[in-house]
């Protein structure tokens, strides 16, 4: 038996979402036509809408379909500002912020404008005193206070240095580390401070998992298929009503203009779906996840040398653990785990490739061997006590076996 | 109807899907920026029945106002 503890990386697609995608890779006819073989394509479009849009209880004109949550951040940032003439932006986030959001700050601040990272505390949080000033003032973005974790504060340009902000991203939930942001308290300590700034929120962790009504006070929500359980290539971008946005990916009607490009019905509708069964089993599978994570972090934490990073597991992201180890390094204890049955991500499931630590674990104060060894373990809602005791076993053995092996 | 960042003739064809939709009467309001509206939307609205109150522009956004005819 294989224990799939990765759902970090991917989510298993239920029966009726992947029978949604069959359905509509079989089906021949293009949304957008005007013959009969379009309306079962374009009704099957209009119902995921529906569904994506009830996450934030908005109306269904809300709903931008987009190819993944990383094409709906740059959507956000990008079309935002193109839609308010900016051409020197001040772009607020925080170093936990997902390596796309980070990306796309540097680019369109690289010559001109200026990128600011709000400080966060330990476990990654973010205090709305921090923001309030981070947005406001570039002063505010630098702290660096022992104990405080640290922060980074990248100024690129000075043309519009210590303007307030023109985007602010608000990331829910941290992929690395678990941690869950007050969102709604969050984007209202912007809004005072900054009333003209837009808000975007990062929910690609939490949708489908934590309640998103009126997109917790945001401008732009960007949603990821993989925890409601469609396929991680599915995302969306929620439009608050009024907010102005260009396109990115310029083209026809599609969208209303404001996304080109042939739809992809198999994924819109299994986006629909899944949307669907979250909502209806949201409060279950919470429940489920919570608890399995709750057992993993008991038994790996029971290993000696071992440390949980990020929140306490009652209050991170559901199914979350991430744990560190004295001695061993994150990705050989990801491949020992590997052979022993078990499949989990090291620490950062985007970066590990890049042979350094994580960014995000070094923001939070860990040094670098610590943040060297973590390992993320990941569970979903169809997890079973079976693979979360052998995911156990497995951690306590790679860990015992790699520190044996290490020189003495 | 925001129709801000689209380039004729997106524009006209999203002011004809929604105006689609709507009674005869009503007021639809279309924000576009982009300058060929101010020639393609009322030769549409022109060819199409329906009647163009207004375009102003303020910096980049072009705001008409079309009542359906």
């Amino acid at each position: 038996m294989t224990g799939y503890l990765d759902h970090a990386s991917a989510w298993p697609l239920s029966d009726a979402v992947r029978a949604e995608m069959d359905r509509w890779t079989a089906h021949v006819g293009s949304p957008m036509a005007l013959h009969e073989a379009a309306r079962g394509p374009a009704d099957a479009i209009a119902a995921a809408r529906e569904q994506v849009a009830a996450l934030t209880a908005w109306s269904a004109e809300c709903v931008i379909f987009t190819a993944g949550p990383t094409e709906a951040r740059n959507l956000a940032i990008k079309g935002s500002l193109a839609a308010g003439g900016v051409e020197a932006p001040v772009i607020v986030a925080d170093p936990l912020a997902h390596i796309s959001t980070l990306a796309v700050a540097r680019t369109l601040t690289r010559r001109t404008g200026e990128m600011r990272l709000s400080p966060v505390d330990s476990t990654g949080r973010v205090s709305t005193v921090d923001l309030a000033t981070t947005v406001t003032s570039s002063a505010g973005g630098g702290a660096n206070d022992e104990g405080k974790g640290s922060s980074i504060r990248a100024t690129t340009g000075d043309m519009r240095a210590g303007a307030p902000a023109d985007v602010v991203v608000i990331t829910h939930g941290q992929a690395e580390v678990g941690t869950l942001q007050e969102a709604a308290a969050l984007a209202a300590a912007v809004r005072a401070a900054c009333p003209d700034a837009v808000i975007v929120l990062d929910a690609e962790e939490t949708a489908g998992l934590i309640p998103l009504d009126d997109g917790l006070g945001a401008d732009l929500v960007v949603i990821g298929g993989r925890t409601l359980g469609a396929p991680p290539w599915t995302g969306a971008l929620l439009v608050r009503a009024g907010t102005r946005l260009h396109p990115l990916v310029e083209g026809g009607l599609e969208e209303g203009g404001k996304r080109g490009g042939a739809h992809d019905v198999p994924g819109i509708a299994a986006l629909g779906v899944a949307a669907r069964e979250a909502r209806a089993g949201r409060d279950a599978r919470v429940a489920t996840m919570r608890r399995h994570a709750a057992t993993l972090a008991d038994g790996m934490l029971a290993v000696p040398g071992t440390r949980l990073n990020g929140p306490h597991v009652g209050e991170r992201l559901p199914g979350h653990v991430q744990v560190s180890a004295e001695g061993v390094e994150g990705e050989a204890v990801a491949l020992a785990m590997a052979a022993r049955g078990v499949a989990v991500s090291p620490g950062s499931a985007c970066t590990f490739g890049a042979g350094k630590a994580s960014p995000v674990l070094e923001a939070m104060g860990l040094n670098d061997q610590l943040a060297r060894s973590a390992v993320l373990v990941t569970a979903g809602p169809g997890t079973t006590d079976a693979e979360v005791a052998k995911a156990i076993a497995a951690y306590a053995a790679a860990v015992e076996s790699l520190r044996g092996m290490a020189p003495g | 109807m925001d129709a801000l960042g689209t380039w004729c003739p997106v524009p006209v064809t999203m002011t004809r899907d929604t105006i689609a939709a709507m009674a005869r009467g009503q007021v639809l309001e279309v924000l576009a920026d982009d300058p060929m509206v101010f020639l393609d939307l009322p030769a549409w609205c022109h060819d199409a029945g329906h009647e163009v109150l207004s375009m102003e522009q303020r910096r980049d956004v072009i705001t008409s106002l079309i009542r359906v005819g």
